[in-house]
C-alpha cells in the first residue's frame, strides 16, 4: 500500500463516494454489460437524470433534436459520454466548494477542473491519439486530491508555499516533502477506493509527472499539458501559483505544437463560456470574497 | 463588439480594508471608465498580459486582460473577440479611449502579467511573448511604459482607480503601486 493510500484509509470524513459513479465504473470495465445496465442505475436517481437529459439537450453536447429519456439519451451519447456526463453530475456539487488552504474561492477548482477538461478534449480531438471522452474524465478529476488536502488533512499550506517559493521547485514537491504525498497521489488513491476505471486513476496519479510513469500514456500526457495551459492562463491558479513544471517530452510525445497549443488555448476559453452557461460557473469576480 | 464601458454596480465601499474594484475585466475582454466612483480590476493574470491606460488631465481610464500575444493563431476568434490578443486588443484600448476624451501624449501605460510556468525547457513561453509584443507596439508607437509588474510564477491581481490613476499590483496579500 502507497503512503497516499494509507492517508486515504485512515480518514474517517472521507467524501462519500458517488454510487451512480461508483456502480457505472463497474458496468463500463464489464464487456457483458449494455445500455440497459446503464439506465437502470441512472433512472432512480432523479437529480442524475435531470442533469443528464439537460446536458444531452445542451448544445454543447451537440443536440439536433430534443432527448426525452433517459434510455434515449443513452442510445444516443454512448457509454463513456454518459459516464462523463455522471461524472459532472456527480462531482460538481462538491469540487464548488470553495478550498482556503489553496487559496481557491468557492467554484475555481471547479473551473480550473473543466478548463482543463475542455482543453484535453480539444488536444486530444486535434491529434487522434486518445479516447476524447475518457480524457475529458480524467482531465476533470485530475485536482480532485486538492480537496482532500484542502479539506480533510491537518496541512502547513504556508510551509508548502515557502519551500516551493524559496527554492523555485513546483508546488507538488514541496507538498510531497511537507505532507508525505501530492495531490496526484492521493487524488488516484480515493479514485482507486471508488472503483473508477483504472486509465483514469492512472491520468490523476501521473498529470504532474508524465515522464516517470513506466511507460508513457498519451492521456496522461493530454491531461499535463491541458492542466498547465490552464494554469498559465490564469483558471485556477491558487496559493500554488505558477509553480508548476510542464514536461516538453510530453508535448513532444503528442506531437503537440506550440501553435496548436495556443489556438487551443483560445478554443478552450470559448468552450468555457459555452459551458459555464450550463453549470452556472463563478464569474471571475468571486475573488472579491476571498 | 459588445459596448465596451459597463453601466457597473455599487462603487467599492469605504473603509473596507481590503481593495476593491467595481468593474471586472475577465480574460479577453476590455473596459474604459471615466467615472471617478469606479475601479478596475482584473484577477488571476497569469502568462496573460493586463495594461492600464489613464488621462491623468481627462481622468479617463481603461484596461486589457489579453490572453495570447497574436491573432493570427485563431483569425476567426481574433475577428469576434479581439481582446484575447495583444496585437489585436491594444489598438482598440487605445482607440477607444481617445474617443472617450484620452489624449495620446498625456496616457500614462502600465503593464502587469505575463508570468511564467517553471519552464526551463520554454514549451510556454506565451507570458514572455505576449511581453515582447506589447514592448514593440508601444515602442513603434512612441509610448512609454511608466510602470509595470511583470515575469515570475506569479498570479496577479491589477487595479485602476478611475478618480487618481492609481495603479496598484496584488499578489496574494501583498500590493505593490506602479
Amino acid at each position: 500500500m502507497t503512503y497516499a493510500q494509507l492517508m486515504i484509509k485512515q480518514i474517517e470524513t472521507l467524501p462519500a463516494v458517488p454510487i451512480a459513479l461508483s456502480r457505472l465504473s463497474q458496468i463500463l470495465a464489464d464487456p457483458d454489460s449494455g445500455i440497459s445496465d446503464v439506465v437502470e442505475i441512472v433512472r432512480y436517481e432523479p437529480g442524475l437524470t435531470a442533469g443528464i437529459l439537460k446536458l444531452a439537450n445542451s448544445a454543447y453536447f451537440g443536440a439536433v433534436s430534443s432527448v426525452g429519456s433517459i434510455h434515449q439519451a443513452v442510445t444516443r451519447l454512448g457509454m463513456q459520454q454518459v459516464f462523463r456526463l455522471v461524472v459532472i453530475s456527480t462531482m460538481h456539487s462538491t469540487m464548488n466548494r470553495p478550498l482556503s488552504g489553496y487559496d481557491l474561492p468557492p467554484g475555481e477548482l471547479w473551473r480550473h477542473s473543466v478548463a482543463a477538461a475542455l482543453a484535453t478534449k480539444c488536444l486530444s480531438e486535434e491529434i487522434g491519439i486518445v479516447h476524447a471522452e475518457t480524457a475529458f474524465t480524467a482531465a476533470l478529476l485530475h485536482d480532485i486530491g486538492k480537496m482532500i488536502i484542502g479539506n480533510h488533512l491537518k496541512t502547513d499550506f504556508l510551509a508548502i508555499e515557502a519551500i516551493a517559493t524559496g527554492r523555485q521547485i513546483s508546488f507538488e514537491e514541496a507538498e510531497r516533502e511537507v505532507i508525505g504525498a501530492d495531490h496526484a497521489q492521493i487524488g488516484a488513491a480515493l479514485l482507486e477506493t471508488w472503483g473508477i476505471p483504472q486509465e483514469i486513476v492512472t491520468s490523476v496519479r501521473w498529470h504532474h509527472e508524465p515522464d516517470a510513469l513506466g511507460s508513457a500514456s498519451p492521456m496522461v500526457d493530454l491531461v499535463h499539458v491541458a492542466d498547465a495551459m490552464c494554469l498559465s492562463m490564469g483558471i485556477g491558479p491558487g496559493r500554488d501559483g505558477l509553480y508548476y513544471r510542464p514536461s516538453e517530452a510530453a508535448r513532444a510525445r503528442c506531437s503537440i505544437s506550440k501553435r496548436t497549443m495556443e489556438s487551443v488555448i483560445s478554443r478552450t476559453l470559448g468552450a468555457l463560456s459555452e459551458f459555464a452557461d450550463l453549470f452556472s460557473l463563478p464569474k471571475e469576480d468571486v475573488h472579491h470574497v476571498v | 463588439m459588445e459596448q465596451i464601458i459597463t453601466k457597473t454596480a455599487a462603487p467599492p465601499k469605504k473603509n473596507d480594508r481590503r481593495r476593491r474594484g467595481n468593474i471586472v475585466i475577465g480574460i479577453a475582454d476590455m473596459r474604459l471608465s471615466d467615472r471617478p466612483g469606479d475601479v478596475l480590476v482584473t484577477y488571476s493574470l497569469g502568462s496573460c498580459l493586463g495594461v492600464t491606460l489613464y488621462d491623468p488631465l481627462a481622468k479617463v481610464g481603461g484596461m486589457i486582460h489579453c490572453m495570447l500575444p497574436l491573432s493570427k493563431v485563431d483569425p476567426e476568434k481574433a475577428e469576434r473577440t479581439p481582446c484575447m490578443f495583444v496585437d489585436a486588443g491594444i489598438p482598440i484600448l487605445f482607440r477607444e479611449l481617445l474617443e472617450l476624451g484620452a489624449r495620446k501624449n498625456r496616457l500614462i501605460v502600465k503593464a502587469a502579467g505575463c508570468s511564467q510556468l517553471l519552464d526551463d525547457k520554454k514549451l510556454f513561453e506565451i507570458g514572455q511573448r505576449n511581453y515582447t509584443v506589447f514592448r514593440k507596439m508601444m515602442w513603434k508607437n512612441n509610448m512609454l511604459i511608466s510602470g509595470e509588474h511583470i515575469g515570475g510564477s506569479l498570479s496577479r491581481t491589477l487595479f485602476l482607480d478611475i478618480a487618481t490613476g492609481e495603479t496598484v499590483v496584488r499578489i496574494k496579500d501583498e500590493e505593490v503601486e506602479l
